[in-house]
Parts: C-alpha cells; structure tokens; sequence
C-alpha cells in the first residue's frame, strides 16, 4: 500500500488531456440525437418541479433514474471504457445509481423550491448543471460538439441529481447521494492529473451538497415558491448573543428566520385541492398532504393518519363518485397564519344519486407548505339534493 | 496551434532534406543523416536503435479515427528516422490496438523491435494475457515481454522463459519505473535469467547508477530507460532556462536530446523509450540517437547543470 502512495495523481492518468476532451466531440456524435431527449427530459423535470402534478415525485426520480442508466452504458461502458481500465466500474456505479433512483421512485418524495439556503443553493446548483456545465467547455475555447450535457455527460447528470435530491421535502436522502458524490470525487480526480482548469468543479459541487444537506438537518424546510416569506429581523446583536449562551451562530441567524405561510400560497393550495378533487388525481392530492399528516372526516370521528391511511379514504370517496369529485369556492379562504378555513360545495354521487354537500375544511400547514392536518365539517345536514 | 506548427515545421525539414542541404545548414542540431546511436543487447550481440517509443498515455486514444491517423504518422515518421523499438503494455489502455493499426498501415510488421508486458495478478491467465496483446499488435510473435511492475514475477518468469524455449518471442525482461523496488528488482535480476530490465532513468533520477545498471553490466543484461522526461514534467522544468553554450558540443540542440542524451550514453543503457504523440517532439527525440555522445565528463558535468536548475 505505501507504495501505492508514493505515486503522483498524474502517474495514474492513462491518457492525455487532448484525447480526453476529444472524447466528448465522438460520444455527442455517436449518441445524437439522444442530446434532444436530454434537453426534454431536462425541461419536463423543471416543469415537473414547478408544476407539482400528481406524478411530479415518481416522474422525476424516473427520468433522474434513465439518465444515469444511459450514460453508464452510452458513455462509460461504450466510450470512456476504451481509454480508461477504471470506466467499467463508473458503469456499475451509474447503474446502481440508475437501480437506487428507480427504487426511491416508489415512494416518492415531495419536490419543491424552498425559498430558504438550502432551496437557493439547490436552484444554483440545478443552473450549474443544465447550464454552466454544458457551456463551460465551448466558452473556454473547446468545440460546440464535445459540450458535456446533462443525461448524456458524467458530470452535469450527477450535478443536475444532487440538486433535485436537495428539493425533495423532508429529511436529506443521503442514500441516493453516495454515489453522486462519489463521482464528484472520481471526476475531480481525474481533470485534476490532467491539470484541467474546471477540476475544482465537481469537489466543489459535492460540498456544497454535502453542507446542505447537513444544514437541513438543523434547518427546517422552508415554504416553496409563492410562499411570502415574512422576515421578522432580529438577529442578535453580539450582547444578546453572549446572554443567549451555547446557542451556536447558525442558529441565531436561521432561527431568526420567521417564517409564516402567505395568505396567498394558502388560497392557491386550496384551489389546487379542489382542482385535483376534480380530476380525481389521487396522487396528486396524497402529495399535497405531510407524510405524517393527520385527516379527520367528518370532525369527531377516527382520524386517518399518514399517507398510506389518506390515500384509502380518498380513493373510496371518488370510486363512490365516479372517480371524480367536483368542488367549488363557497365563500372566501379565511387565513390565520399557517391555518385557514375553506368552505366548498361538491357535487358528489352515493349509492349513483347526484347530491351536492356544503362542507368546511380547516387546515393546517406546516413550513414545507404541506398539509399538516385537515379537519373536515360537515354532517347529515350538509348534503342536498342536486338541482 | 502547436499541431500547424509542427506541420510547418515538418515540410520545412522534408523540403530541405529532400533538397540535400539539411548537413549544411549551420546548427548544433545533428543532422538527421548522420548515423544513428545503436548498442548491442549483450545476450545476442544484436544492435538496438538507442532511442525508441513508449506509449504510455500518448497513443491510448480509443477508437478515434483522426487520432489513430497521427499515431500512424508519429510511427510512420518514428521508423523514418531509423527507430524500431517501440515498448507497451496491456496496462496502457487501448495503446495496442493504436500501435498494431499504425504498424500494419505501413507494413512494418516485420521491422518493428516489438517490446510489450505482461500484467496481470494470476499467475497462469500471462500466456493467454501475452497472446491477447500479440493479437493487438498485429504482429506474428513479440521480440521482448516484460513482467510489468514485478506483479506477480515468478509465475511470469516461467511462462516467459517457456515461450522463449519455444522460441514464441525472442527476450525476457522485468521492469519497474519511478525508482520502485530496487531491492526485489535486483535480487531478480540476480537469481533469475534475464534478458533485458526496464527502469526509470534520468539526470534527477540517478539512483540506478549506484547498483542496478553496474549489475546489469555485470550480469550481461540490456536496458531500456523509460521516463527519461519524467512524463514531460522534467522537460517543463528544465525549458524555462536556456541550454547551456557547450550543449552544442555534445550535439544537442534542445532540452529534449539533452536529457536524453544523457541517459543513453551510460554505458550500460541499451535505449531510452520517450513517448510523444507529436511530430514535432518526435523528430527532436530521434536527434539524439545522432551525432556526438557525451563522453563521462560530460555526463557529470550534464547532470551537475540539470541538478541545478
């Protein structure tokens, strides 16, 4: 082993940087036109992050999953393998990657753009990936051809994967980082015994993501887009902070980070419920709900609690309907910080008879901008016969 | 930019060569028709070119065409200028395949002094690694391979030693390089048969001066020289200076036929093997295989200057 140490980084390096770059050039032209695939799919997984629809979770993680099945063979096993003994073994790590991502798919979490350190860190580093990377190459003087791009190149694909690990609500999946930011490595490696000037890149990628990821540990998540963040500024001044005690310097600046849900994150939270109530998109409302959310139909009674319970009675509510439920405003939102009572008018059909039921609905969201608890008021009283 | 330069240089040289005037331009650059440096293997006797061709890196190119052209053209200008050594490795990527395309693209496959390794952890997979190699070449059998790295020598040795008895390739050799070893490497080289050592070698390399290139002398085996650049790094250093005044007098015009040069006028350095994928460097290289020698005050006083820098 001591002897292994003794080398330097470049003696390990079995080509030269010219090939290396050339490589590029002859894998964009071998794949094409797999690069318009790629840019769709990049553009569908923005969409899908900006949109939430039902299928945001799974349709992500899925194209996250084809993406790193499709470089480890286009790329690793079919090209890089030629000049590079180590590709076949990239090939293996991209496509556990590719198994682990499809894995996570069947549970998928939540995706949304935090407007908090760890949600403007996670867009900067989805821009670096779909953006910087694929132009870095040709602005620093290498052909148009043998521009890097996400889906199809090694680096942007585990760029573009870590950020949109970043924007999954709930606990850091560090399962699904390992390899990413094992790749990190293996490819700052790499450019760095070819002396190239982008080596610091991807170590630099994989810290940021590792601090993040960290930070979320402490930090709560914060409420996505559209969510007015109200900043009540009191951050300590130093005497207060020497009062406070052991309270650590990134406490007193996140945790002076008030945040409220805006009234009007609120009002569209709830017209998207009463939308996809009307679709019947279960998925989609099942996604608006806190993993450990707590629904209670009609109020008094046994609630359900958690995904898994949500989604049974939903989903026996709308096959009692028809499989859809159509709602309507009846009356304003009234909002009160993160709660807020809604009332609507559905058209629903037991037992095949069209009735319509008033109901209100008081829920609670907790700083992802998820459903914490739904409690649901209404009673014999409320269902009248439709006319 | 360096490649139009190189070409450009290059057709200024076949012009003038071609013109008979290259002798009487006024240059310390010897003239690439003076006659080339060859030292005997002292197994056999037979006369080695003294510069040769390592592919370390340099023609690991995959599959690219274009890049498979300039191998062929580095070989094709390499065998012009009177070389026929040329050392790989199964190690080094898909550098076989380049050079046997290159040799068999200008029907060399008879005139090349085919060098290769055998490198592989178990012991009985070498004759099936060596005939894999043989096939990547291109060439009918190999005229040397080398333990790579001492991995797993003694299995190697005897599969080695057996081909040679049936006369499947013509010498047996061991290598090391970046001055790793020593102690086992000279112990083989002691107890076991060889034919040729390959090792690391340059003038801030000089550690082989002490035991191992004195026993190869002893022992009657040939040396090959690999790194004599350091991979380019040593060359980097030293080209920031200017060379000396007197490099004129042992006929280098360069840095590059100054380091080598130095390494191939030890007495006991069979060849040196730098590798390059240029032209250019190319013909740099194979101008040290021509014109004066250092003599031994020479070499101290080249490696004095070089320490120095």
């Amino acid at each position: 082993m001591a002897h292994w140490l003794s080398y330097g980084l470049s003696d390990f390096l079995m080509f030269s940087p010219a090939t290396y770059r050339r490589m590029f050039e002859l894998h964009n032209a071998a794949v094409w036109p797999a690069q318009i695939a790629a840019a769709a799919a990049a553009i569908l997984m923005v969409w899908l992050l900006w949109k939430r629809p039902g299928w945001q979770g799974r349709g992500i993680l899925l194209i996250l999953a084809a993406a790193w099945a499709f470089v480890g063979w286009a790329f690793h096993l079919e090209r890089y393998a030629a000049i590079n003994t180590a590709a076949p073994w990239f090939a293996v790590m991209f496509f556990a990657q590719a198994g682990l991502l499809a894995w996570a798919a069947f549970r998928p979490p939540v995706f949304a753009v935090a407007d908090n350190a760890a949600g403007r860190a996670a867009a900067m580093l989805l821009a670096v990936a779909l953006l910087l990377q694929p132009l870095a190459g040709p602005l620093g003087g290498r052909p148009w051809t043998g521009a890097e791009i996400f889906a199809v190149a090694p680096d942007p694909t585990a760029t573009a994967t870590m950020a949109m690990l970043l924007f999954g609500a709930g606990r850091t999946r560090w399962a699904l980082l390992v390899l990413p930011l094992l790749w990190c490595a293996a490819s700052g490696l790499t450019l760095a015994a070819m002396s190239a000037p982008q080596a610091m890149l991807m170590p630099a990628v994989g810290l940021i993501v590792v601090m993040v990821g960290l930070l979320r540990l402490r930090l709560p998540v914060g409420p996505p887009a559209g969510w007015r963040v109200r900043l009540t500024c009191r951050i300590p001044a130093r005497e207060s902070a020497e009062e406070e005690g052991n309270m650590s310097r990134l406490e007193q600046i996140f945790g002076a980070l008030r945040k409220q849900p805006g009234d009007e994150y609120i009002r569209k939270a709830f017209e998207r419920y009463r939308a996809l109530m009307g679709a019947g998109d279960l998925d989609g409302i099942v996604a608006l709900f806190a993993p450990d959310a707590r629904w209670e139909e009609p109020v008094g009674t046994a609630p359900a609690v958690g995904h898994d319970a949500i989604r049974a009675r939903y989903k026996a509510a709308l096959e009692g309907s028809g499989g859809r439920i159509p709602m309507r405003a009846d009356g304003a939102t009234r909002i009160a910080g993160h709660r807020a009572l809604a009332c609507s008018i559905a058209e629903v059909a037991p037992d095949g008879k069209p009735m319509i039921v008033e109901t209100a609905n008081v829920l609670t969201f907790d700083e992802a901008g998820l459903i914490t608890e739904m409690l649901i008021y209404v009673g014999m009283g409320s269902f009248k016969p439709k006319e | 930019m360096g490649s139009t330069d190189g070409l450009r240089r290059r057709s200024v040289l076949g012009m003038l060569g071609a013109a008979g005037v290259l002798a009487a331009v006024p240059t310390a650059a010897p003239a690439l028709t003076a006659p080339v440096l060859k030292k005997p293997i002292p197994g056999t006797g037979e006369m080695l070119p003294a510069i040769g061709l390592g592919s370390w890196q340099t023609f690991n190119v995959g599959n690219d065409p274009e890049a498979l052209d300039r191998c062929t053209e580095v070989i094709g200008r390499f065998f012009a200028l009177g070389g026929t050594v040329i050392d790989s490795s199964p190690m080094y990527g898909s550098s076989q395949p380049a050079i046997g395309q290159a040799v068999a693209r200008l029907g060399k496959q008879r005139a090349v002094f085919s060098a290769d390794k055998v490198w592989i952890s178990a012991g009985d997979e070498g004759a099936a690694q060596i005939e894999q190699s043989r096939r990547h070449w291109k060439v009918p059998y190999f005229h040397l391979v080398q333990v790579h790295n001492l991995l797993s020598w003694e299995d190697h040795l005897r599969t080695l030693q057996r081909m040679k008895h049936e006369r499947k390739l013509r010498y047996v050799g061991i290598t090391t390089s970046h001055g790793r070893r020593h102690d086992e490497f000279e112990r083989v080289m002691r107890d076991h048969a060889l034919d040729f050592i390959q090792i690391s070698y340059s003038p801030v390399d000089r550690e082989v001066e002490q035991r191992i290139l004195p026993l190869a002398r002893e022992k009657g085996i040939a040396v090959i020289v690999n790194r004599p650049f350091r991979q380019g790094a040593l060359i980097e250093r030293v080209k920031r200076h200017r060379l000396p005044p007197w490099a004129s007098e042992i006929g280098c015009a360069n840095w590059a036929q100054f380091l080598l040069k130095f390494v191939v006028s030890h007495p006991a350095v069979t060849v040196a093997i730098p590798a390059t994928s240029r032209i250019d460097h190319l013909e740099e290289n194979m101008g040290a295989m021509r014109g004066v020698q250092p003599d031994e005050a020479a070499r101290r006083r080249m490696a004095a200057h070089v320490e120095a820098l």
